[in-house]
């Protein structure tokens, strides 16, 4: 078969896939699977009022919601190992998550209350500003050398931590809540939160997407990749300035979410997609696809309490990513 | 040295050993009274007890509502209630405590909290310091509590008197509503964060006053305090909201979520303006005011009988 016919085929089936993940997951709820809230989604019709609720104003924003939260994250992750060279990078190598958990310390702590945004807001913000902060930190005259970024996004995230551990210590009977928000979860997702990150998904997946010649050329080292013509410097501000809003939102409305952005990108490493121009979308889609049922796990498992979606992700996560790194470590 | 002489003063150390306890245990002082605490220990009632170190706010509301507020010489920072606690020196926060500090207070008496620490506790004991722990899990374990700490803080009258009248009231309570079919009992719904949705099932003391206070907790199938969808929420569909307020503050952001989130107006308790702030101190507080709690219950769940509720800190 020719192998765009192929790559196309294999495009097609990811999502197919993610679609029928959606259907499936729109089923599941109250502890069980239930066909016809599946087909809801086609005959949203005979409905009483508080299963429409269920059905479209909760189950379905929260499905949709974290396939975009997983989706972005893997994908910034991708993009991320990609400029960094470095494997164990995750989306949170610029001090995003510590910056968004200061935020949201911040936030719950005064109790500013400015609308159901206050707490997304705050947490954006903090997160933008740390990163801006590891810009910053790590800029040597016009260069962006790699290590020191990596050691200033450390730097920046240690410091950030402390100040969470200490509006913890703070917080005192206060704890659990902020407690909550740092173990990430999508628990009361709405429509709203789809619509507060879906800009940055339209506007910088495409984007991020489009580099990838220069994020190709990098594999190869900064050097080898200034000399086959790629501005070096100016691709790396543009790529992590963009990773950083779209981490940054998925951070937001979601908590600290782990092992996903570290790990679907090797997962798609390892099912074959090495060059970038394929790597990106199905980090994208597999990432979204992966959150999505680790969160309809975390809602069902111990039905009716809920778990916290991190726990289950680097749960499942973390020793099948281990089976396939020893399965297929000579590939690596 | 022959094997023969030491033998022999094996024997004589032996036969002094012997004598020491024979003469010290039949000495009428030394056999002190003892009492068992919630976690287990026999602590032996300390006399004279003059100066009392409280380490959680329960217990520093139970001190002084046996009538012991003035031997209070040490309090955690948490201890807001009642006002005069706020006056008292402060030993550390509940779980973060300064052993230098309470040591220098010389207490004759520590009354410590199932969230104490426990190496504080052991280091407090090495260091010759009565330490007594409370660690009730229902209301009549609260009162037994009181009644342990009247007796050995030396006001086992006051103790009488106090767990006669919390009992009376409960009694009253109780009383009031046993009449009621279980369709007369309100499903509430008790929401202690909103993000998410964290609520108190049974083996809580909240679940005992919604029972007490004739009502039904939604989530009684759950045990302990518990994390829940929003789906289940709606599903269930509680006649009642109650929501707690931090220190006393109303309008939490837990708050300002239920009447704002336009997906709960499907729900009973919204539709019918059926959601009430109470003061987190009252409701989780193991100490006399659990009385007060359930009154606080019983009037949001059934104002025909016990009046409306009002909002109090």
């Amino acid at each position: 078969m020719n192998t765009r016919v192929k790559k196309g085929l294999t495009y097609l089936g990811f999502l197919a896939l993610v679609l029928g993940s959606v259907f499936l997951a729109q089923g599941v709820g109250g502890g069980r699977y239930q066909l016809s809230h599946s087909l809801s989604l086609f005959f949203p019709s005979d409905l009483s009022p508080s299963e429409k609720i269920i059905l479209f104003e909760i189950r379905l924003p929260r499905i949709v919601l974290s396939f975009l939260v997983g989706g972005s994250l893997s994908l910034g992750g991708a993009v991320l190992q990609g400029i960094f060279q470095n494997p164990l990078v995750d989306p949170y190598v610029l001090g995003i998550s510590s910056g968004a958990a200061l935020g949201a310390v911040i936030a719950i702590l005064s109790g500013v209350y400015l609308g159901f945004f206050t707490v997304p807001l705050f947490a954006f913000s903090m997160a933008l500003f740390s990163a801006f902060l590891v810009f910053y930190l790590g800029k040597i005259g016009k260069r962006f050398p790699l290590e020191v970024l990596l050691l200033a996004g450390i730097g920046v995230g240690f410091f950030f931590s402390a100040l969470v551990s200490l509006g913890m210590f703070l917080a005192g009977e206060d704890l659990h809540q902020l407690f909550f928000w740092t173990m990430g979860g999508l628990w009361n997702s709405s429509w709203q939160e789809v619509k507060m990150i879906l800009p940055f998904i339209v506007v910088g997946a495409p984007i991020l997407f489009s580099f990838f010649r220069e994020l190709n050329a990098f594999l190869l080292g900064e050097k080898v990749a200034e000399s086959i013509g790629v501005e070096v410097e100016k691709v790396k501000k543009q790529l992590l300035f963009v990773v950083s809003l779209l981490v940054a939102s998925a951070v937001a409305v979601s908590g600290v979410i782990g092992f996903v952005g570290l790990v679907v990108p090797h997962l798609v490493r390892l099912l074959g997609a090495r060059d970038h121009r394929h790597l990106l979308p199905f980090s994208f889609l597999l990432g979204g696809g992966v959150l999505l049922w680790a969160d309809t796990l975390a809602r069902t498992i111990l039905y009716p309490v809920e778990l916290p979606v991190g726990i289950i992700t680097s749960l499942l996560g973390a020793p099948f990513f281990i089976y396939l790194l020893r399965k297929r470590k000579k590939s690596l | 040295m022959s094997k023969k002489s030491s033998t022999t003063r094996n024997r004589i150390a032996l036969f002094f050993l012997g004598l020491w306890f024979l003469v010290f245990s039949s000495f009428p002082g030394a056999q002190a009274e003892t009492i068992s605490d919630d976690a287990g220990r026999e602590v032996e009632i300390p006399s004279p007890c003059e100066r009392i170190v409280s380490l959680s706010p329960a217990t520093t509301e139970i001190v002084f509502s046996l009538s012991l507020g003035e031997k209070l010489v040490g309090v955690t920072t948490y201890c807001n209630y009642p006002e005069e606690a706020k006056k008292k020196e402060k030993v550390g926060t509940i779980n973060e405590i300064s052993l230098e500090k309470v040591v220098e207070l010389q207490p004759d008496l520590v009354l410590a909290s199932s969230l104490t620490p426990p190496n504080v506790v052991e280091r407090l004991e090495s260091l010759g310091i009565t330490v007594f722990v409370l660690d009730p899990h229902n209301i009549s374990e609260v009162i037994e509590g009181i009644e342990k700490v009247a007796i050995i803080s030396g006001a086992e009258d006051k103790g009488k008197e106090l767990k006669e009248a919390m009992e009376e009231e409960i009694r009253e309570v109780r009383d009031k509503v046993s009449h009621l079919s279980p369709e007369e009992r309100p499903t509430v719904f008790h929401l202690l964060w909103h993000d998410p949705l964290w609520t108190a099932g049974k083996d809580t003391f909240v679940n005992e006053f919604i029972t007490i206070a004739g009502g039904q907790n939604a989530f009684a199938d759950l045990s302990g305090y518990v994390i829940v969808d929003l789906e289940e929420l709606i599903r269930r569909n509680p006649d009642i909201i109650t929501v707690v307020e931090d220190h006393g503050e109303e309008g939490s952001l837990s708050y300002q979520f239920l009447l704002s989130d336009s997906r709960l107006k499907v729900v009973n308790a919204i539709q019918n303006h059926k959601v009430f702030p109470v003061d987190s101190d009252i409701v989780s507080r193991s100490s006399a005011r659990v009385v007060d709690a359930i009154r606080i219950f019983a009037s949001i769940i059934h104002p025909e009988i016990f009046g409306e509720y009002e909002y109090q800190s």
